[in-house]
């Protein structure tokens, strides 16, 4: 921040930090996030937008002095803001420089970080959910349309997660408990069916919200649990089986006769499972 | 509707103005900012003003026509026939005082929500098309909850909010904050800021 004050805005490069650069709000508003020239731009117009914004009338204009916006002009030094900043204030230059000043800049680091906080996304991570007390219109706009259909796609892709670790989980539990085999069996089908359908899932998210990669459709599903080793055509043959919310009778019906298919995943979990030390790609096979 | 009564003061200098230069005004912000009870007292306040959007109707069109949800793909086309519609807005305007809901430099915000960058065309609009004030709608809610949850859907409106800024920012305007508040005092606020009678003051 000491950089930046002491140049005063438009931010240059000269004048930004990499730590404020790689800010998530600076890299998230950037044109081109690879461009360094990009990401100075967006720590501008950020900085512009919180001093535009800062909550305290009282020092809201000393900061935004303090920064080279007006009552400052761009290109004075920072002796020449500090004394607007002071007079704005309505404090000695000195007392403001020692006392104000440190205050000021440290409230802005904050709003910034507050600001990287607002633009923390991971496609791994479950949206957390909380009791609803009352009703959440979506407001008649189509960014607000977006971003409710992206939420809709994300909640499908999570129960459709859970929906597989679930039935993966229960193959482990019979497996466990020496459960008659074709229980067994019976539960592993189940867990083929959903685990191809969370996989179809993840193949339509990501294509429509994260085409850039945050995480791929194998990456996704590979939450769900572990599976036996698939081909990448078995894993496929899978997937279009359960497409388009298929049924367990109507998945079991499209693969009726890939027999090849079926033993790869029964067996797979009736095998002895591998030494801890196995690596996870080793284990998980080739699923992609 | 927010109901807004007349001031014959204000009246005047639209009317003063209206034989003039064209003078264009931008209500921008993300959604759940209070930008259509804005544009209702604009309405309410007898202030020349775009009433819908037209990214709403063209975005319905394409769902309409595509049966789906929109992909990276369909962007491309949705976010030029959005920008063709607001070229048109713009230059159909000739004389006077006109608000405008949303302005071309939103495109910024929508392409970049979506990672795509800005089209050669916004560009080019954007260098052209120049408005005289942008007023950005800060969101009326905190987007927070008691425990610190925020909604994914929140969150990502936040988001919105913020790209439409930073579109602004770096399409080179410097544009008004307009902080949370009631639609009247709201435009009292741009009102003032434009050096236009405020509407609430009925003489």
């Amino acid at each position: 921040m000491q950089g930046l004050l002491k140049r005063g805005l438009p931010v240059t490069p000269a004048g930004a930090d990499a730590a404020l650069l790689d800010l998530r709000g600076v890299v998230a508003r950037a044109v081109d996030p690879a461009d360094e020239a990009s990401r100075t731009a967006a720590l501008d117009g950020t900085l512009r937008g919180l001093l535009a914004r800062f909550d305290d009338a009282r020092y809201a204009p000393a900061a935004r002095a303090l920064f080279g916006l007006p009552p400052a002009e761009p290109g004075q030094n920072l002796t020449v803001r500090r004394e607007l900043a002071a007079k704005a204030a309505g404090h000695e230059v000195h007392h403001f420089r020692k006392r104000v000043e440190p205050k000021l800049i440290e409230k802005v680091a904050w709003e910034l970080l507050a600001d990287a906080d607002r633009f923390t996304r991971s496609a791994l991570i479950a949206p957390r959910l909380a009791p609803v007390t009352t009703r959440q219109p979506v407001s008649a706009d189509p960014f607000a349309w977006e971003v409710a259909e992206h939420e809709e796609q994300l909640s499908r892709l999570w129960s459709a997660l859970y929906a597989a670790r679930a039935e993966l989980l229960a193959v482990e539990r019979l497996i466990s408990l020496e459960a008659d085999r074709m229980d067994i069996i019976q539960t592993a089908v189940t867990a083929a069916w959903r685990w191809a359908a969370a996989r179809a899932e993840a193949i339509s998210y990501t294509t429509a919200f994260a085409p850039d990669g945050d995480a791929s459709p194998d990456e996704l599903v590979a939450l769900a649990g572990w599976t036996p080793a698939l081909t990448a055509p078995q894993a496929s043959r899978l997937t279009e089986a359960a497409a388009g919310g298929a049924s367990r009778e109507q998945f079991v019906a499209a693969l009726h006769g890939e027999t090849g298919l079926g033993n790869t995943w029964t067996e797979g979990f009736f095998a002895r499972p591998a030494a801890p030390d196995s690596s996870i790609e080793q284990e998980n096979g080739s699923a992609s | 509707m927010t109901s807004t009564p007349t001031n014959p003061a204000l009246t005047a200098a639209l009317e003063a103005a209206a034989s003039g230069d064209p003078r264009r005004y931008v209500i921008t912000g993300g959604p759940s900012s209070g930008k259509d009870d804005l544009i209702a007292a604009i309405h309410a306040a007898g202030i020349p003003c775009m009433a819908e959007e037209p990214g709403r109707e063209i975005y319905r069109k394409h769902r309409e026509r595509l049966g789906r949800h929109l992909l990276r793909e369909d962007r491309r086309e949705y976010s030029l026939e959005v920008l063709e519609a607001f070229v048109a807005e713009y230059t159909a305007h000739k004389h006077g005082i006109r608000f405008y809901n949303r302005g071309i430099p939103d495109g910024y915000g929508w392409d970049a929500f979506f990672g795509l960058r800005p089209t050669a065309e916004l560009e080019e609009a954007t260098r052209l098309y120049r408005y005289d004030a942008v007023f950005v709608l800060d969101p009326l809610d905190t987007f927070e909850d008691p425990d610190d949850i925020v909604w994914a859907k929140d969150r990502e409106i936040r988001r919105v909010h913020e790209l439409i800024v930073q579109g602004y920012f770096d399409a080179g305007y410097q544009p008004v904050f307009v902080a949370p508040d009631a639609a009247a005092a709201r435009l009292d606020f741009i009102c003032s800021n434009l050096r236009l009678p405020k509407p609430s003051r009925a003489a």
